[in-house]
């Protein structure tokens, strides 16, 4: 039983959870498609996709080098003083001996989050361009295949449990760095959900000769 | 025709990566858009979650056993593991802090790893439960699983922020190694796994 000749594929899209054969949503609907069968979300909508990326993963970028090196939090304990940064806190553990969980920390918190805001400034100014569309396709894989190992929103719940936790122990405040970093996050994640992948795809498809 | 057409008994092959669809025919088909391997279904999905699966079951146990920080308050402190890290929160009144850790350090692995025997045992012998919930099931999973590094994150920043020499310190203890490789494996399962093979079930 194949598919009768007539429908073309474009038309058709598959669900990567249940197998399922969909009927593409078209293209003036302005809102998410999921799969009738299992619920997965099959097409995310976001207007303007390409020059919002653009901007939000400049903004993102510009802002990662303080909150990455200015500390985040302040402590102090009857005179003795501390501070934290994301680096030190990578240097600290792997000055203990702990390199595997420090290169664990460094992966999600910084280097992930730092190349995805690259590669979507990168992938969204090419695409905004026109250029290179074969050249895109190594980049835009890499992309896909690092989003979930981005986790600046679960770093964040730590700072704020870090925070609360030592109120008992001294006085503790939040440092510059803080700022930049909630900053940071809101830019990282509303740039990657205003980028759409799949728009990306067939972008590069249709542009490649 | 009251059979819902999936893209198998339509002859055709999801790309995972770029989400093109694919005639199948081919013997070792390749996505023409992205250059992926495509398959029908992800090959050896079974064996390697349910070796990761175990893997992750056996450290489970030194992750709990051994001491995953090592903190010194004011000249004087002890080791302490995830469960003791949580008590001594408690003790503190901090409970909301205690059920946040509580959940992030131990539902969430134990829960993942459970969800996916459960899913791994349904295809394995074949039982039928509705697919729609194991689907469900499954996405919860996938979702949840990063915020387990909440507490190595957590060590992390406490290590950088107290370091006062004897006076005070955190360091990490090696309980800690054996929870991030948890972590990361627990999240290698969920992704290795192939919901598709649940609603194969059904079809057979
Ligand atoms: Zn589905
Ligand atoms: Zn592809």
């Amino acid at each position: 039983m194949g598919i009768p000749l007539t429908i073309k594929p474009q038309t058709l899209i598959g669900c990567p959870n249940c197998d399922l054969l969909v009927q593409r949503p078209s293209s003036k609907k302005r809102h998410d498609a999921c799969c009738p069968r299992c619920g997965s979300l099959l097409v995310r909508s976001s207007l303007d996709s390409i020059n919002r990326t653009l901007a939000l993963s400049i903004s993102g970028l510009i802002l990662f080098i303080p909150a990455c090196f200015l500390p985040l939090l302040e402590l102090n304990i009857y005179g003795h003083t501390g501070s934290c940064t994301m680096i030190k806190g990578v240097l600290q553990m792997m000055k203990s001996g702990y390199w595997w969980m420090s290169c664990l920390v460094l992966f999600c918190s910084i280097l992930v989050p730092f190349f995805i805001q690259m590669l979507l400034f990168g992938l969204s100014l090419a695409l905004k361009l026109g250029a290179w569309p074969s050249l895109l396709v190594r980049p835009l894989k890499l992309y896909q295949s690092l989003t979930e190992w981005a986790m600046l929103d679960v770093y964040m719940l730590g700072i704020l449990i870090a925070l609360i936790k030592m109120e008992d122990y001294g006085d503790i405040f939040p440092g510059p760095g803080l700022y930049c970093f909630i900053g940071l996050l809101v830019l990282a994640t509303l740039s990657i959900l205003s980028f759409d992948a799949g728009l990306a795809w067939s972008l590069i498809e249709r542009r490649t000769p | 025709m009251n059979r819902e057409q999936t893209l198998r008994n339509s002859g055709l092959i999801l790309c995972l990566t770029c989400h093109k669809l694919i005639r199948a025919g081919k013997k070792h088909p390749r996505c023409p858009r992205c250059g992926s391997l495509v398959h029908s279904r992800t090959p050896g999905s079974l064996s390697t979650t349910w070796a990761l699966v175990i893997t992750g079951f056996w450290l489970l146990i030194p992750a709990n056993i051994l001491p995953i920080t090592q903190v010194v308050y004011l000249g004087d402190g002890q080791p302490d593991t995830i469960i003791s890290g949580i008590i001594s929160l408690i003790n503190d009144g901090m409970l909301p802090i205690a059920i946040l850790v509580f959940l992030a350090s131990i539902v969430v692995p134990i829960l993942k790893l459970l969800g996916i025997s459960f899913l791994l045992l349904c295809v394995q012998f074949k039982w039928t439960f509705s697919a729609y919930h194991c689907t469900l099931l499954y996405r919860f999973i996938s979702l949840i699983g990063r915020w387990s590094m909440l507490d190595l994150f957590m060590i992390s920043i406490l290590t950088a922020l107290v370091d006062m020499g004897a006076v005070s310190s955190v360091t990490p203890g090696p309980g800690a190694t054996a929870f991030a490789t948890v972590v990361v494996i627990t999240l290698f399962a969920s992704k290795r796994f192939d919901p598709r093979l649940i609603w194969d079930l059904k079809e057979t």
